[in-house]
């Protein structure tokens, strides 16, 4: 527990219209450690790295960043503190090459205003290097050819790029076969083996076991427990995720 | 990597190349007096026009937008323009400055106005910009009661009647060129033409990467209002007259010369040199079945099925692209 938070929430809560969507949750990321959020369709996830991303606004609760209070209002913001998330959806140009995706909307430029092409090559495949990344042949083919593995790790290497110091990643195995779910989880592990805080959302528990240091579960908006893997086992994990004891939220009906 | 590249590039433009280069090889054989220096300057002299609104349409399509409004934009920017030519009173240079401005900024705004109605309420560009097509031609005519403006300053009309390289190169297609230079720059080799091909494709991804997409698709329609703008300017330099009935359906021809080009109406997929090849296309078509003598009605006709044998071929060079790309 010496190990600083990166990013830390306290007692963040969100609402959409008569959802209560997040409700007072505390949640930590640390360096070196891979965090899966857990917790069932609509538990307030996706909402949570949302509102760390300054996608939504939250409505209350303070964010730190490095032991700082932070107010995080856009996509820029959270980059700019070195915050990157992989969404759901992946967020990847299909007619862009693998370099265009990576540096997407923050394109190396030279005199000011010319694309610097080869730099941004160069420092794509360095990145895709080091992270160990060896089944994209040609780093200048587009990305709608690829496969949904290769996709993934263009996404995360992305993430990586930038002296990032928080990775969030939404269900980045969901749709990958176990090959490449392999692959991809291997990526997670030395994402946070390099030093990044990494936050990962998933619904395969096993998956989740294999890869994270701490669990930490979300259910109707509320964080209802954290473990630690070791300590701990997939029944009771999924106890939390379907019957977690949860606060009265004023002015709602209970669930 | 660079000769993967270039591969890409000879794949996406050169089929449409090929085309052109045998359709001129076609009408040098059968129609006499086709490939004649004449013939050369008249065809150049005519896809000037399609190729200038061809151009600020494809920045349009690039972002999955259209816009139908050029063909009255061209019209209006003209009949005001050359209103303010013939504005008593001013010394010619000015007068002609003043005009310049003029034919740009109506463009320019009306351009603006079309994406940002579009994007502020969401609506579709077809729908915008077709009430934009009524709105602007009405205005052209209006602002003459339908007559058309006469005698012009010859320091105004020189620009548009000159010819280069032995008589062979008009001026206003030099512009045009170096409008289709500038743009191919401009969409390759900056931020912002990534970004346009980027939003063609996910606007969300560009959303998330912390860009406003609406300021991109906005811009591009500005882009376009402007190239009608010039285009206005340089059809009333070339024809030393302003009418407002100029430009009637010359949308239609720019977004032929556009898909033709290979530019997809989805977004995201093209290229501005696509663009100019497909302006070509049409133009010596057009040209070259006028001189065998083919009548009106047919050359529409021609000009139709091949608009729609360009996107069928498109079908099969973005599967076998896409073959290549995994083998
Ligand atoms: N933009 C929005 N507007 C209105 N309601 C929303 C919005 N985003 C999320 N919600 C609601 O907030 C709740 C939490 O949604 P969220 O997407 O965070 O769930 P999740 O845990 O990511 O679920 P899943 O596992 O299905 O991805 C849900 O009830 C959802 O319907
Ligand atoms: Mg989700």
């Amino acid at each position: 527990m010496d190990n600083q938070p990166v990013l830390e929430l306290r007692g963040v809560s969100k609402r959409f219209g008569a959802v209560q969507a997040l409700y007072r949750v505390d949640f930590a990321a640390r360096p070196g450690e891979v965090m899966a959020l857990v917790g069932d369709n609509g538990a307030g996830k996706s909402t949570l790295i949302k509102g760390i991303a300054g996608i939504y606004n939250l409505d209350e609760g303070e964010v730190y960043f490095e032991g700082q209070r932070v107010h995080i209002h856009g996509p820029r913001d959270s980059a700019a503190l070195g915050i990157e998330v992989v969404y759901q959806d992946l967020a990847l140009a299909d007619n862009l090459d693998v370099v265009g995706n990576m540096f997407l909307g923050r394109e190396h430029l030279q005199s000011g205003l010319l694309l610097d092409e080869t730099r941004m090559e160069q420092e794509a495949i360095s990145t895709l290097d080091s992270l160990s990344v060896t089944t994209i042949r040609s780093v200048r083919q587009a990305v709608a050819g690829l496969s949904g593995g290769q996709r993934q790790a263009i996404a995360v290497a992305k993430a990586v790029m930038w002296n990032s110091k928080l990775v969030i990643l939404d269900e980045p195995t969901a749709a990958l076969g176990v090959a490449q779910t392999r692959q991809v989880l291997d990526l997670v592990r030395r994402l946070a083996d390099r030093g990044l805080a990494v936050i990962i959302i998933s619904h395969n528990l096993h998956d989740i076991f294999e890869v994270s240091d701490r669990i930490t579960v979300l259910r109707l908006g509320q964080k209802v427990a954290e473990y630690v893997p070791s300590e701990t086992t997939q029944q009771e994990v999924v106890h939390a995720i379907t019957a977690g004891e949860l606060n009265t939220v004023p002015g709602m009906a209970e669930a | 990597m660079k000769t993967r590249r270039t591969a890409n590039i000879i794949l996406r433009e050169g089929g449409i190349g090929l085309a052109l280069i045998l359709l001129i090889v076609f009408f040098a054989f059968t129609a006499d007096n086709f490939a004649t220096l004449a013939n050369v300057r008249n065809i150049l002299n005519q896809i000037t026009i399609n190729t200038i609104l061809a151009v600020g349409m494809t920045f349009v399509i690039l972002v999955a937008g259209i816009d139908l409004s050029v063909g009255s934009v061209m019209a209006f920017s003209m009949m005001a323009a050359g209103t303010v030519l013939k504005l008593e009173g001013l010394p010619i240079n000015a007068a002609i400055g003043l005009g310049i401005f003029t034919g740009l900024a109506i463009g320019m705004v009306i351009g603006f106005l079309n994406g940002w109605i579009s994007e502020q309420w969401k609506l579709p560009s077809f729908i915008v910009t077709l009430g934009m097509l009524n709105i602007a031609r009405g205005a052209a005519l209006q602002l003459t009661e339908a007559r058309t403006i006469y005698q012009f300053p010859t320091q105004f009309t020189t620009f548009g009647t000159t010819t280069i390289f032995n008589e062979i190169v008009p001026l206003i297609f030099l512009v045009a060129l170096a409008l289709v230079g500038v743009s191919w720059f401009i969409l390759t080799k900056t931020v912002f033409g990534r970004l346009i091909y980027a939003i063609g494709n996910n606007e969300e991804a560009v959303r998330l990467s912390g860009h406003t997409p609406a300021v991109y698709k906005v811009a591009t329609f500005t882009i376009c209002g402007v190239t009608a703008g010039l285009a206005g300017l340089i059809n009333m330099s070339r024809l030393t007259i302003a009418s407002p009935i100029v430009g009637n359906g010359a949308e239609l021809s720019a977004i032929a010369a556009v898909i033709i080009g290979g530019t997809s109406l989805f977004g995201g997929k093209g290229s501005v040199i696509g663009t100019f090849i497909g302006a070509c296309i049409i133009g010596v078509l057009n040209n070259g079945l006028t001189i065998m003598g083919v009548d009106d009605f047919t050359r529409q006709i021609l000009t139709g099925v091949v608009i729609i044998v360009a996107v069928i071929l498109d079908y099969y060079r973005a599967k076998f692209v896409q073959q290549t790309a995994a083998a």
